[in-house]
């Protein structure tokens, strides 16, 4: 049996969040058949027996080999990576494993998503008040501009920089999870 | 000066740096380093893959330790003598803490 889940990505914005998600998933015996770069979009799953997974989401720049080795001997297995969000699981039996174990690098990984979350964040906030600021020359000059591109433009940027601020307020709020 | 940047960057020190950089006094590598202080604690503390790895990481960077050989994609790591002054200073200050400590409770 086959289920898929759509943006999960973007509805799971806090890394911890999303592991639960994921682990809650095991537990009824869904997991993911394959992990790429269209599966913040679109995930497909399989069901098969209940495991007791512990996953761990990671923002890396690059994956270094030493390091899906060094993961391996903890006995994390790697499930796949959406662009450059990593994946790993871990199977267990009493006591759940944990990625890490210091408060610090906890929030090291939050951190990692804000910077690379709030990127995008400055880009549709300048879009927003570029096409803003076009629009009241419109309004202030006898130019007749296109209203229609500026209005998408407007509602567009503006609702992805609402969206972005809130899930950069929404990590923030839980990076030591 | 390699000394007192190694100073501001690592000290004080987190005791799961202290631990690894102390694991390191022989060679070993991150799986190894995380058995080693679990045996060390009594099972206290059981470090993470992920706090291992960043952790090896920032201590290669500021010199601590160094990869003395790799095997398999694993990196065996050892401690410097940078690393061993920086411990010792460890040592010293949290002997202190511990004697003030002492004599008030």
């Amino acid at each position: 049996m086959i289920m898929k889940k759509y943006f999960t990505a973007y509805i799971n914005v806090v890394p911890a969040e999303y592991e639960k998600w994921f682990e809650n998933l095991a537990a009824e015996g869904w997991h993911p058949t394959k992990i790429n770069h269209l599966s913040s979009m679109v995930m497909c799953f399989k069901q098969t027996e209940s495991k007791k997974y512990k996953y761990s989401i990671e923002l890396l720049g690059k994956l270094r080999k030493d390091r899906i080795q060094s993961y391996k001997d903890f006995g994390w297995e790697y499930v796949g990576r959406m662009s450059s969000i990593f994946v790993w699981r871990k199977e267990y039996i009493d006591e759940k494993p944990e990625m890490f174990t210091d408060r610090d690098d906890v929030k090291k990984r939050s951190d990692r998503f804000i910077i690379a979350i709030s990127f995008s964040f400055a880009i549709f906030l300048l879009t927003f008040i570029t096409t803003i600021f076009i629009a009241i020359l419109g309004l202030l000059s006898k130019i007749n501009p296109d209203w229609f591109q500026i209005i998408l433009g407007i509602t567009l940027s503006g609702v992805l920089t609402l969206f972005l601020g809130l899930v950069i307020r929404k990590i923030n709020k839980n990076k030591y999870k | 000066m390699k000394i007192n940047k190694a100073r501001d960057r690592f000290i004080p020190m987190s005791e799961t740096m202290i631990y690894i950089l102390l694991s390191l006094i022989g060679d070993m590598h991150g799986y190894g380093i995380m058995q080693n202080v679990e045996n060390l604690t009594k099972g206290r503390i059981k470090l993470g893959a992920g706090t291992v790895y960043q952790s090896l990481g920032k201590l290669e960077k500021g010199e601590l330790i160094k990869c003395v050989k790799e095997e398999n994609r694993r990196k065996i790591y050892a401690i410097t003598q940078l690393g061993t002054q920086i411990l010792e200073e460890e040592r010293i200050r949290i002997k202190e803490i511990y004697d003030n400590l002492e004599g008030i409770l």
